[in-house]
C-alpha cells in the first residue's frame, strides 16, 4: 500500500472520529441545554464545570473569604441594606446571606441572594466549601420579589439561593466557606457576614 | 449528478444541520447565549422605534422588548459603531414570524434569521469539499464533521452576528474556489461582493481576506489564477457595492465603522470584574517569555469552547470529548497534514499544497491575535474568536483526502 493511500486512510479515520465525536457531543449538548431550560432561573450549570474549574480535588482560588461561624442556632441577619443601586459592570457581585442554620441535630442550610452586573445577572452557583471540598451547592434560581423591588428591575428576580448542609461537626461547620461561581470558568469571592462564631 | 451538483445526500446533510440548529435554538432560552441580550437590544429598539439607538443616550427611559419581554435599562451597555447587517436580517424575520408565534416566543422570530443562514452555510461547506475532487461520500463526511461541531450548531441557534460572518466567509470561499484562470465577470463580481460583505462583519473574520490573498498569490505563481485589470475593476466594484452602503450608513449614524469605542468602553467597564481576568498576562510577563500556567488555561479554555462549551460558556458536554477525542483527532489531522504537505511538495502538486499550510497558519495567527487581545484588552478565551477558520476546515480535510492527481481546474494550468 502506498504512502499516499495510507495517509488518506488515516485522514479518513480522523475525520470519521471527529464526525462521530461531534454527533455524540451534539446530543449531549442538546440534553444539557434542555436541562438548563428546565431551570426556572434559566441559569444552566453542570457538574462538569466544577471539575473544569478545579473545585473538585484541587485548591480553590486563594482570594475567597472565610466565613467564621460560632453558633449552632438559626441566625437571621441582613448585613447589607437593600438599595436601589444595581451593581455596575465594574463592581463585583452583590449579595447577602439572609439565614444560616448550622447543622447539628437537624440538617443545616444557608439561604441568601446574589446579583451580578452582567447577564445572567446572578452567580451561576453558590458553593459551601470545607477544606477545599465542596460540601453543598445551589443554583441562584429562587424568585425574590423583594430584590426586584429593591433594585427596581425584573432581571434580578431569580437571584435567591438556598442550600442544605450535610451533617458535620461544630468544628467543621465553623470552618465552612461560601463562594460563588461566575460564568467563564472563573471563581469570584463572596463577602460573608460574621455570624458570631468567635 | 455532476461533480459540483446537489443530490439527495447533500440535501440531507444540510437539512440535518439546519434541523440541529433549530433544535438547539428551541432549548436555549432568551439570552442563553453570550451577548444575545445585547444584540436583541438593538433589534428590540429598531422593532419598537423604527431606528437604531443613539450611543450613550438611548434608551432614555427603560423599555420592555416586544419580542423578548426583556427589560432594557438606560444604563445597559451595547456595542455601537459596528455594521448591524445581522440585526436588519433579524428584524426582517422577526417581522415575518414573530406575530405568528406565542407571545413569549417572539425572540425565535429573530433567531429564524440564523436558521435560514444555516442553509447556505451548510451548502457552501458541502460544495467546498465536493469541488476539491474528493469522492462524494467523503466530501459529505468532511462537511458534516465541521457542520456538526456542537459550537457551530450553537452559534447558528442563537441571535448573534457570528452566524452571518461565518456564512459570508463560507460563501466567499466558495466564490473564490470558482475563480479559475479566466473567471467570468459574474463570478468575479460575486467574490467581490463576498469580500465587501466581509468588511462589514466582525473584525475577527478579516483573516479570511488574508487567506484569499495569500492563496491568490500562490495561485499566480502556480498558474492557477491570473491577473487582469478588467478583473480587478470588477472585483473592486463588487467590494464597493456590497461594503460602501453599509459602512457609510454605519458611519453616518455612529461616527465610526468598526466599533472601537464600544470595545474600549466594554473593556473599561469590566476592568474590575473578577470574572473578566482583566490584564492576565500570557506573553512577555515579567521577564518570562511565556506564562505557562496562564497560557495553558487560555489554550485549554479556547480549545474546549471551540468545540463544545455552550451557553454562557457554562454548559459543558462530558469532559472526555474535549480532553481526549477532539484533541486526538485535531492532533492527528495536524500531523497528517504536515506529512501530506511534505509528500505533495515532493510530487509538485501545485496550489493544492498551499491549502493545509495556509489553514494551519490561519489557526496559529488568529489564535495568537486572540491571545494578545486577551492580554491587552478584554476578550476572554473563546473558541468562537478563531471561528473564521471553520469554513476552511473542509478544504483542509478535502486536501488530505484528495487523490494524488490534481483537481481538474489545476490540471488546466
Amino acid at each position: 500500500m502506498s504512502g499516499g493511500r495510507i495517509s488518506r486512510h488515516m485522514a479518513k479515520l480522523a475525520v470519521a472520529l471527529i464526525l462521530a465525536g461531534n454527533l455524540a457531543a451534539g446530543l449531549f449538548g442538546l440534553a444539557a441545554l434542555f436541562q438548563a431550560q428546565a431551570d426556572p432561573g434559566q441559569v444552566p450549570v453542570v457538574a462538569m464545570l466544577l471539575k473544569a474549574s478545579g473545585v473538585s480535588g484541587e485548591a480553590l482560588s486563594p482570594d475567597h473569604i472565610s466565613m467564621p461561624v460560632d453558633s449552632l442556632q438559626t441566625l437571621d441577619f441582613r448585613s447589607e441594606r437593600l438599595s436601589g443601586a444595581a451593581p455596575r459592570a465594574s463592581e463585583p457581585v452583590r449579595g447577602n446571606i439572609d439565614e444560616v442554620v448550622l447543622p447539628s441535630d437537624s440538617p443545616g442550610s444557608i439561604r441568601g441572594w446574589a446579583i451580578a452586573p452582567d447577564p445572567p445577572y446572578r452567580p451561576l452557583m453558590v458553593l459551601a466549601v470545607l477544606d477545599d471540598r465542596v460540601v453543598a451547592h445551589a443554583r441562584a434560581n429562587i424568585s425574590r420579589g423583594d430584590i426586584v423591588a429593591a433594585f427596581g428591575s425584573k432581571r434580578y428576580e431569580w437571584s435567591g439561593f438556598a442550600m442544605a448542609l450535610p451533617a458535620m461537626s461544630r468544628e467543621d461547620a465553623c470552618r465552612l466557606e461560601v463562594i460563588y461561581l461566575m460564568p467563564g470558568f472563573e471563581f469570584a469571592n463572596g463577602t460573608l457576614p460574621d455570624v458570631g462564631c468567635n | 449528478m455532476n461533480r459540483t451538483g446537489l443530490g439527495a445526500a447533500e440535501a440531507i446533510v444540510v437539512l440535518a444541520f439546519s434541523f440541529a440548529v433549530v433544535c438547539y435554538s428551541l432549548v436555549t432560552p432568551f439570552n442563553g447565549a453570550p451577548d444575545e441580550g445585547t444584540h436583541f437590544f438593538l433589534l428590540e429598539y429598531l422593532y419598537a422605534f423604527g431606528e437604531f439607538p443613539r450611543p450613550m443616550i438611548d434608551p432614555v427611559t427603560p423599555f420592555e422588548g416586544v419580542l423578548t419581554h426583556h427589560e432594557f435599562q438606560s444604563s445597559d451597555f451595547w456595542y455601537w459603531g459596528l455594521p448591524y447587517t445581522h440585526v436588519l436580517g433579524g428584524w426582517a424575520t422577526a417581522s415575518l414570524f414573530a406575530p405568528l408565534l406565542p407571545d413569549a416566543f417572539g425572540f425565535l422570530g429573530a433567531r429564524a434569521f440564523n436558521w435560514l443562514l444555516s442553509l447556505p452555510f451548510g451548502l457552501a461547506l458541502v460544495l467546498l469539499a465536493r469541488n476539491f475532487g474528493v469522492s462524494r461520500p467523503w466530501s459529505l463526511v468532511a462537511a458534516a464533521a465541521v457542520l456538526f461541531i456542537p459550537q457551530v450548531i450553537f452559534v447558528f441557534s442563537s441571535f448573534n452576528s457570528d452566524a452571518f460572518g461565518l456564512t459570508i466567509v463560507a460563501l466567499s470561499a466558495l466564490a473564490f474556489q470558482s475563480l479559475e484562470r479566466h473567471p467570468p465577470p459574474a463570478k468575479l463580481l460575486l467574490f467581490g461582493i463576498g469580500c465587501g460583505l466581509l468588511l462589514t462583519v466582525k473584525l475577527y473574520f478579516l483573516p479570511a481576506l488574508i487567506y484569499f490573498l495569500c492563496l491568490y498569490c500562490v495561485g499566480l505563481l502556480t498558474g492557477t489564477y491570473s491577473f487582469s485589470r478588467r478583473g480587478a475593476v470588477i472585483l473592486a466594484a463588487g467590494i464597493v457595492v456590497a461594503a460602501f452602503p453599509i459602512l457609510l450608513g454605519t458611519y453616518l449614524r455612529f461616527g465610526e465603522m468598526f466599533g472601537a469605542s464600544g470595545q474600549f468602553q466594554f473593556a473599561e467597564l469590566h476592568r474590575a470584574s473578577p470574572s473578566a481576568r482583566y490584564g492576565t498576562c500570557f506573553l512577555f510577563c515579567g521577564g518570562q517569555l511565556l506564562h505557562v500556567d496562564n497560557l495553558h488555561w487560555w489554550l485549554s479554555t479556547t480549545f474546549a469552547s471551540f468545540f463544545a462549551v455552550l451557553g454562557w460558556m457554562n454548559i459543558l458536554i462530558p469532559a472526555p470529548f474535549y480532553e481526549y477525542v477532539f484533541p486526538f483527532a485535531a492532533i492527528s489531522l495536524f500531523l497528517l497534514s504536515v506529512a501530506w504537505s511534505a509528500r505533495a511538495l515532493i510530487m509538485r502538486r501545485g496550489l493544492i499544497v498551499a491549502h493545509p499550510f495556509f489553514f494551519w497558519a490561519m489557526v496559529a495567527g488568529t489564535a495568537l491575535m486572540s491571545l494578545l487581545s486577551s492580554q491587552t484588552t478584554l476578550p476572554q478565551p473563546q473558541g468562537r474568536y478563531i471561528f473564521v477558520v471553520v469554513p476552511f476546515i473542509p478544504l483542509m480535510i478535502a486536501a488530505l483526502l484528495s487523490p494524488d492527481r490534481l483537481p481538474a481546474r489545476e490540471q488546466k494550468g
